[in-house]
């Protein structure tokens, strides 16, 4: 190909166009020597033919002879994404883009933001379908917020990026999220924290002291009887070594003792972080300062408890068996009774252990040779009902 | 930017799909066969790309619509940068209806929605007023009615609607004037639409497309990213030259239309 090309150079004629001309100065192009066989094109008659050309040219309409007009009866479309559908979505994804590629930023994977504490609160893509006008589908959207919040981690590097993200935000919301408020001393020197269990509610003030604690006006010794409670208690302040450190004054109502005592640890365990911050990791890890939320379940009608069931159904196998044993059992009382010499005679209607029914009732017929009454009996389900009669 | 056959072979243009995968209707610009692939005749695509820079530059002059399609992820940026450079449009993703079904699919880029078009329940001698609502706006059905009947300004638009005369409120939705895809094989259905409504097509065709769909096609790889930007940038710079000529003709004639006013009132 680049000998062809050589030697089309070296012979290069008016006619033949040479390859390696710039955009500007183009020859027309010689399509009747260059395009492919299969292809084809109109001629279209140079200005010199006349008017009354045969039907058989093919003249363009002179409408599109004033090249200036404007082929469109409205200006052209302003924005590039006109012809997308979804022209604000495209313009604000080229804004975010842009900002990305100015700082460079990594935007492949989350650990980017994950280490940032409040992120503010995105628009849901419902709002931002109402308010900016985006046609958004799921995946659309959750690479939208990845990017908000990739931008959002960096927003120290550009001021540009937070003016930009402001129109990403949740109405009603701001981008910096006001930090929660945090529980601090009061002018005495006290942490105040809350706390409970089942139905015991707790409050403790705790303060710079000597190591006592007190519920309810009493010493803690006092107020509950079991060690565990004690022990529940003192627990949060012997892992933070701080039991002849601080005072505990608390308030507890509701539940009972040991309810009462988990309650005011969890009050203790929330206190001590107030006062020594580096605690809040520690206890979380050993569950000490969450409120533990089951509550006593209620009990449901049908039942005599919350998960306890009446036995009015019984096992269909334990059935069976339960009622082998007894009918064996009550045959073998009468066919020994019989034996022994007294008057009771064990008539039974088939055998050892029919006269069961597919119900799971079957009759002991026991007859004596003196009365002529015999008695029917119906065993049903887990009742046991044995007539004997005795001469 | 020097279009030359070594130029074009650098970003890897020449190589085409495998050769079972082959189009027939591309034999012509097919060179021959190589380790199992086709390789695209180069100087049939040297003189195709001229033809299609031709095309886009005549366009652009005219103050056509140029709307370069790219749907691939990895063309996305370069098919937005072309569109950028050239004073033209994008798509990423083609909508299906965006030139048959215009009205309803560009409706966010009109900023009218012809489905939500208010008519009100009187007559049409005496009032056949339309009231043609934005989507920003929030008006009920009943608001609408009376707001359109009582001739008030409309809150959106800021245009006084008259409550009597007939209105056709739909405005106009753009077409596209030529179409540049460049992945072909992904948009065959933009080819159809661009087909249905007389609209030219530049496209890159690879071995295994079909040329005939296509007013200009350009025989090239459309896989190789750096061989499609090759293509977008040549044919975004004839677009831009097209619109920069037009802007000076237009600017010139403006002063020369300036002039004739002034020689007229002297």
């Amino acid at each position: 190909m680049q000998r062809a090309l050589a030697t089309a150079a070296a012979t290069a004629s008016a006619r033949r166009p040479c390859l390696h001309s710039s955009l500007l100065r183009l020859a027309p192009l010689p399509t009747a020597l260059l395009r492919p066989a299969h292809v084809r094109t109109y001629a279209f008659p140079s200005s010199s033919s006349s008017a009354s050309s045969s039907s058989s040219t093919f003249r363009p309409n002179p409408a599109y002879d004033d090249i200036l007009a404007n082929p469109h009866p409205a200006p052209r479309p302003d924005s590039l994404a006109y012809f997308t559908g979804n022209p604000r979505y495209f313009a604000a994804v080229a804004s975010l883009n842009a900002l990305i590629r100015k700082h460079r930023l990594n935007f492949r994977d989350t650990e980017q933001y994950a280490h940032v504490q409040h992120k503010p609160k995105w628009m849901t893509m419902d709002e931002m379908a109402e308010y900016l006008e985006f046609r958004l589908v799921k995946g659309t959207y959750e690479e939208l917020v990845h990017k908000l919040n990739v931008l959002f981690a960096a927003q120290a590097m550009d001021g540009a990026i937070a003016t930009t993200l402001q129109t990403f935000v949740k109405p009603g919301a701001t981008l910096v999220t006001p930090s929660r408020p945090t529980a601090s001393l009061d002018e005495f020197g006290r942490s105040y924290s809350y706390g409970s269990r089942k139905t015991a509610k707790a409050q403790a003030w705790i303060i710079a002291g000597t190591g006592q604690v007190y519920v309810n006006g009493v010493h803690m010794s006092e107020h509950f009887a079991q060690a565990e409670d004690l022990e529940a208690i003192l627990r949060p302040l012997v892992l933070a070594g701080g039991v002849a450190k601080y005072n505990v004054w608390a308030l507890v109502r509701g539940g009972g003792q040991s309810g009462q005592a988990a309650a005011v640890a969890v009050a203790v365990a929330r206190g001590l972080c107030v006062h020594e911050p580096p605690l809040a990791p520690i206890f979380k890890d050993e569950g000490l300062v969450v409120i533990d939320t089951r509550q006593v379940e209620r009990k449901k009608t049908g039942q005599p408890g919350a998960r306890k069931k009446n036995t009015w159904y019984v096992d269909d196998a334990a059935d069976v068996k339960n009622k082998h044993y007894l009918l064996a059992a009550l045959c073998s009382y009468a066919i020994a009774s019989y034996l022994s010499g007294s008057s009771v005679k064990l008539l039974t209607r088939d055998g050892f252990a029919t006269g069961r029914t597919s119900h799971h009732t079957f009759y002991i017929i026991i007859a004596t040779t003196h009365s002529a009454q015999t008695e029917f009996r119906p065993v049903c389900k887990a009742q046991a009902f044995l007539s004997l009669q005795f001469d | 930017m020097t279009l030359t056959v070594s130029t074009l072979v650098a970003a890897n243009l020449h190589l085409g799909h495998a050769r079972q995968s082959w189009n027939q209707n591309m034999l012509p610009y097919i060179y021959g066969e190589r380790q199992g692939i086709h390789i695209i005749n180069l100087e049939h695509t040297i003189v195709m790309l001229r033809r299609a820079i031709n095309v886009t530059r005549e366009v652009a002059l005219r103050g056509g619509n140029i709307l370069f399609v790219g749907t691939r992820p990895a063309i996305h940026r370069v098919t937005v940068e072309a569109a950028r450079h050239a004073d033209a449009y994008f798509a990423t993703s083609w909508v299906g209806g965006t030139i048959t079904n215009k009205e309803r699919v560009l409706r966010r880029s009109v900023g009218y929605d012809p489905d939500k078009v208010m008519q009100t329940l009187m007559p049409p001698e005496e009032t056949a007023s339309e009231s043609g609502k934005s989507s920003s706006s929030r008006h009920g059905l009943k608001a609408q009615a009376s707001a359109a009947a009582s001739g008030e300004e409309d809150a959106a638009t800021g245009r006084r609607k008259e409550s009597r005369a007939p209105k056709n409120p739909q405005p106009y939705v753009h077409t596209p004037d030529l179409l540049i895809i460049l992945d072909y094989a992904n948009n065959a259905w933009a080819v159809r639409e661009a087909n249905q409504a007389n609209i030219p097509v530049i496209a890159i065709c690879d071995t295994d497309c079909n040329p005939r769909r296509v007013q200009y096609p350009i025989p090239a790889n459309d896989d190789s990213v750096t061989g499609v930007e090759l293509i977008a940038r040549a044919l975004s710079m004839a677009s831009r030259e097209g619109s920069m000529m037009r802007a000076e003709r237009l600017a010139e004639k403006a002063k020369e239309d300036a002039a004739a006013v002034a020689t007229h009132y002297e």
